[in-house]
C-alpha cells in the first residue's frame, strides 16, 4: 500500500500564485516546491521528482512553453503530469499547448477549491489527520453529517453520541447536505438510502467525485427490507450500510472505527507500572466488541514496554449476564497468553453472582484496586 | 480570487489619452498582430489590501515587493483574458512579463494609438476605483 505523501511542483513567477496554491492545499497531505520561472523548475523536477506540476506560461528566464517542451523531451520526467495555468484561454494557445502534451488547463484567476479540485483528479489527496495509521483520540472533535428525512433518527443519533465531543449536523435534504460538504469536509457522513429521487446514491457520487471529500466515510442507512436499495449501496461502495431501527451501540462502534478513532482510553489507564482495565456500568454489544478488540493489542503492548500487571476493575459492573462472562473469558485468555498477571476488582455483591456462573465461580475477586495491588 | 466585486454601472469606455494615474499601476504589453499596452491602476491602500488578503498578512505590514507582485499577476490575468479574446478573432499576440510603476501624477500616452479604451471600475461598494486603459493597434 503506497502511504508516501505525493509531491506536488508549482513553477509560476508570481509568489502571489504560489501563496493561493499553498493556502489550497494547506488541509492535504502534500508536500510542495515552488519555482520561479522554467529552469528552477526543471531542476527542481529532476531533484524532487514530483507527481504533478503546475505550470504557469508567461515567465522570465524560461517561459512555460519551452519548459513544458524540455520536460516532455526528457526521458525521466516525460510521465510527469503537467497542468498549465494561464492567463491565456485563446483556442489557439490551448491547441498548441496540448500538442506538447498536459493532462489539464486552469485560466487564471481560479479558486482554491477550483485548483483543489482539478488536482484531486491527478493525485490521491487526503485530507491531513485522516491519513491511514493516524488513530484520533475519543476526545477529539469530529464533524459527523446525518442526512435524514426523519427528524426522529437525527435525534437518536444525536442521543448516541451525547457522550463524545462529536458534533452531529441533521439536516433534512440532500441539497443541504451538499451545501454542508461544499464548506465543511466532515469526519463521516451517514445517510437515509431512503432519500427522495435516488437523492443518496446522487449525493455520494457528487461527495465522491470532489477532491476534498472522497475519502469521508460514507453509511447508508436502510430498513431491514429494503433489499434492492442496499445492493445498489454497495455496489457503488457505501463504507457500511446500517439498518433500521438503529442498533446505537452497534452505530457507535462502526462509527468510531470508520474515523478510525482509538477507544482505547475509556477503558485503560496506567498509573505506577500498572495498568488498569475499567469495565463500565453498562455492558452492551458495543463495548464488550471494544474491549475485545483492544484487549491483545493492550496485553502485547504491556508486555513489549516491561509491565506486567493488570487490574481488571469491575467494581461498576452489578449485574452478571453472558456478555459480561464472555468479555471476562476474553480478557482472562488474553492474559494468559502472553502471561499477563492480573486481578479482579470486585463488589460483594459480584462476587455472589460470579458463583453461580460455571466459568466464573473459582474467580478470585478483590474489595478494592488496594488489595488487588497488595496481592501481586 | 481576489475578491473584487464590480459594482454597477461602472464601464470601459472609448476616450481621450493621455491618461493620469496615481497610486499603483501595472502593464503588459502586447505584440503580434495586436500591439498595444494595458495598464491596471488602483490607490495604494486598495492594492495593499487586495495584496494582504491573497498573501494572509495585514494590509499595513504587507511589503511593497508583494503589493507589486500580486498587481502585476492582476494585469497579467486582465491582459491574459484580452489576448485570448483577441487571438480567437484573428489577430494573435504574445505578451510580455508585467511591470509595475509606482507614483502620483504619471501621465501616460502613445504615439501610434489607433485605439485607446479606459475605465473606472468602483470596487467592493468602496470609494476605491480601478482603472483600466488600453492602448492599441490592430495590424491589417
Amino acid at each position: 500500500m503506497n502511504t508516501r505523501t505525493p509531491k506536488l511542483l508549482s513553477v509560476d513567477d508570481s509568489k502571489m500564485i504560489h501563496m493561493v496554491i499553498g493556502k489550497a492545499f494547506k488541509n492535504y497531505n502534500l508536500e510542495l516546491f515552488y519555482a520561479s520561472n522554467g529552469v528552477e523548475g526543471l531542476a527542481v523536477a529532476t531533484r524532487e521528482n514530483p507527481d504533478l506540476i503546475l505550470l504557469d506560461v508567461t515567465m522570465p528566464v524560461m517561459d512555460g512553453v519551452e519548459t513544458l517542451t524540455k520536460l516532455k523531451s526528457d526521458p525521466t520526467l516525460k510521465d510527469i503530469p503537467v497542468i498549465m495555468l494561464t492567463a491565456e484561454a485563446g483556442k489557439e494557445n490551448v491547441v498548441r499547448i496540448a500538442k506538447i502534451g498536459i493532462r489539464d488547463y486552469i485560466i487564471k484567476p481560479f479558486t482554491e477549491g477550483l485548483i483543489a479540485e482539478r488536482v484531486g483528479r491527478i493525485l490521491d489527496l487526503q485530507i491531513k489527520g485522516q491519513e491511514e495509521g493516524k488513530a484520533k483520540d475519543l476526545e477529539d472533535a469530529a464533524n459527523i453529517l446525518v442526512v435524514d428525512d426523519k427528524p426522529a433518527i437525527i435525534e437518536q443519533i444525536k442521543e448516541a453520541a451525547s457522550s463524545t465531543p462529536w458534533k452531529i449536523i441533521g439536516v433534512g435534504q440532500c441539497a443541504e447536505g451538499v451545501d454542508y460538504t461544499s464548506k465543511e469536509v466532515p469526519d463521516l457522513i451517514l445517510i437515509s438510502l431512503s432519500m427522495p429521487e435516488r437523492g443518496a446514491f446522487n449525493f455520494y457520487q457528487m461527495t465522491r467525485a470532489n477532491a476534498r471529500t472522497k475519502s469521508v466515510p460514507i453509511f447508508g442507512m436502510s430498513v431491514k427490507t429494503a433489499i434492492e436499495e442496499q445492493s445498489t449501496a454497495q455496489s457503488m461502495g457505501f463504507n457500511a450500510i446500517i439498518t433500521k431501527p438503529l442498533d446505537l451501540g452497534e452505530l457507535m462502534n462502526r462509527m468510531t472505527r470508520a474515523m478510525n478513532i482509538d477507544t482505547s482510553k475509556r477503558y485503560f489507564a496506567e498509573d505506577k507500572g500498572v495498568v488498569y482495565l475499567t469495565i463500565p456500568a453498562q455492558i452492551d454489544k458495543f463495548v464488550q466488541t471494544d474491549i475485545g478488540n483492544h484487549i491483545v493489542s493492550k496485553s502485547k503492548e504491556m508486555v513489549e514496554s516491561g509491565q506486567e500487571k493488570l487490574v481488571i476493575d469491575a467494581s461498576k459492573v452489578s449485574k452478571i449476564d453472558m456478555v459480561i462472562i464472555k468479555l471476562f473469558l476474553q480478557i482472562i485468555k488474553s492474559c494468559r497468553d502472553l502471561g499477563v498477571n492480573y486481578k479482579v476488582v470486585g463488589s460483594s455483591d459480584f462476587a455472589e453472582q460470579a458463583k453461580a456462573f460455571e466459568e466464573t465461580k473459582d474467580l478470585e475477586l478483590f474489595e478494592d484496586r488496594a488489595k488487588a495491588l497488595e496481592s501481586f | 480570487m481576489a475578491s473584487l466585486e464590480i459594482d454597477d454601472g461602472s464601464k470601459i469606455i472609448d476616450s481621450e489619452a493621455p491618461t493620469n494615474f496615481s497610486g499603483v499601476t501595472g502593464n503588459v504589453s502586447v505584440t503580434g498582430k495586436t500591439i498595444g499596452i494595458l495598464y491596471l491602476n488602483m490607490p495604494e491602500r486598495l492594492a495593499a489590501e487586495i495584496a494582504s488578503g491573497l498573501m494572509g498578512s495585514s494590509p499595513d505590514s504587507i511589503s511593497v515587493d508583494d503589493v507589486n507582485d500580486v498587481v502585476g499577476e492582476l494585469t497579467n490575468m486582465v491582459t491574459g483574458n484580452l489576448k485570448s479574446k483577441m487571438c480567437d478573432q484573428g489577430y494573435p499576440c504574445t505578451l510580455s512579463i508585467p511591470t509595475v510603476l509606482r507614483g502620483s501624477d504619471i501621465n501616460i500616452d502613445s504615439v501610434e494609438k489607433e485605439i485607446v479604451l479606459s475605465g473606472e471600475l468602483s470596487i467592493n461598494s468602496t470609494e476605491h476605483k480601478v482603472n483600466i486603459c488600453l492602448f492599441a493597434k490592430l495590424e491589417k
